[in-house]
């Protein structure tokens, strides 16, 4: 009996269907352990009514999570789904599987109040020639409103962590920055207290750095730890969340990034990856030889209030999951 | 209309460059055309066009014409 369920929390198994699955794909991917899972519904507001899953007698053929996320929409706050871990288990690929889930967390979040979903495909993957017509398909309004280059930077080893002062306030810092974004980007994350703290220092392999000068100007870098590849090729990996220079000045911006290196690096990382959704000034990653690497990821907006799309954005401030 | 004819229009309504006769013979394996959104969207429509509700295992099974003829007959009033 194949049915949709709401996830029952099988994290290994998981892991190791999207392992399975995402070894098919062109980029390398990235190794998400049960672990890591699990962390990540560990997230303030995050269900695993949100993150529908096709089971067949135990076993998982596809599966998606929706995390809440809010929201400053134009003028407004919404609350939205962010959806991530979309798979499709590799032995029923070419099924509809996949699709299926993404369509009931669209249905599963409008009935419990969401204001419209975001959804991120890869430059090339097939899922990014669908999404228009699986939209229609659903009858949820979609579009794709960014497109978000990425910038990688080498790590070298550290020897020893890197002397910090206490940053027992990053949580604060994070909310005090993003409340710094320009209103010119016209979608932009909010956080709450519970949210900002997990993601500076419950999340599994949380990483930050943060500074506070003097004259009270503040800036936070957040981002977690990841393996990707395998054998050889594998690395630990510091992927970048948040980068908010809020009104740090230059040189500040750039010591700012350093430190978050620093800190990866004594935690393993040998490679920092940023997405640029255009919020955030490039420079201090241009300034410690970040290169632009080949992943392009397209962000779509689907809202369902009949509120109308959105037009293509100049940026935006959100996590890249 | 009978069960050929409306189930045409549903493959018709997915795959718009097929023939009758072509759709008559689809296989999932030998179009190319027949990925994964054509196979959610034939899965969908031939439940809207018949009123009917499939298992959700025929995303899996249903790999021809043939087979999803066979499939909705006895659910559907009309005969081939």
């Amino acid at each position: 009996m194949i049915r949709i369920a709401d996830f029952g929390g099988e994290f290994d198994t998981l892991a190791q269907v999207m392992q399975r699955s995402w070894a098919e794909n062109k980029e390398q991917p990235l190794h998400y352990t049960g672990e890591f899972l699990r962390s990540s519904f560990s997230c303030p507001g995050a269900s695993f009514h949100l993150a529908p899953t096709v089971y067949s007698d135990g076993e998982i053929l596809g599966f998606i999570a929706g995390f809440p996320r809010q929201m400053r929409l134009g003028a407004g706050r919404r609350r939205f789904v962010l959806t991530t871990f979309l798979t499709a288990a590799s032995e029923h690929k070419g099924s509809g599987y996949g699709l299926l889930v993404w369509g009931e967390l669209m249905k599963r979040a409008r009935q419990n109040g969401f204001d419209g979903a975001i959804s991120f495909c890869v430059d090339g993957d097939a899922m990014n020639g669908m999404i228009a017509a699986l939209a229609r398909l659903h009858k949820t309004p979609t579009a794709r409103v960014l497109s978000i280059p990425f910038m990688g930077g080498l790590i070298r080893p550290a020897e020893e962590p890197p002397s910090e002062p206490a940053e027992q306030n990053a949580a604060a810092i994070l909310m005090h920055a993003a409340s710094r974004v320009s209103a010119e980007i016209p979608f932009a994350r909010l956080w709450s207290r519970e949210e900002a703290h997990w993601q500076c220092h419950e999340r599994l392999g949380a990483v930050y750095a943060s500074t506070q000068t003097a004259d009270g100007r503040s800036g936070i870098v957040t981002g977690y730890l990841m393996d990707a590849g395998e054998g050889r090729n594998a690395m630990r990996c510091a992927l970048v969340d948040d980068m908010l220079w809020a009104d740090l000045h230059a040189g500040e911006r750039t010591d700012l990034l350093r430190r978050f290196m620093a800190k990866a690096g004594a935690l393993g990382a040998r490679m920092a990856i940023a997405p640029l959704p255009g919020y955030a000034d490039p420079q201090p990653l241009t300034s410690l030889q970040f290169r632009r690497t080949r992943r392009l990821l397209h962000c779509y907006l689907t809202l369902w209030n009949g509120e109308p799309l959105p037009e293509p954005m100049p940026g935006a401030y959100l996590d890249v999951v | 209309m009978t069960l050929d004819d409306r189930l045409v229009s549903c493959f018709s309504a997915v795959f718009p460059l097929l023939t009758r006769e072509q759709i008559l013979t689809a296989q999932r394996d030998h179009i190319e055309q027949w990925d994964s959104l054509a196979n959610l969207t034939l899965f969908t429509v031939v439940q809207e066009e018949f009123g009917i509700t499939l298992d959700l295992a025929a995303l899996d099974s249903l790999s021809s014409y043939q087979a999803i003829a066979q499939a909705i007959a006895p659910q559907s009033t009309e005969t081939a």
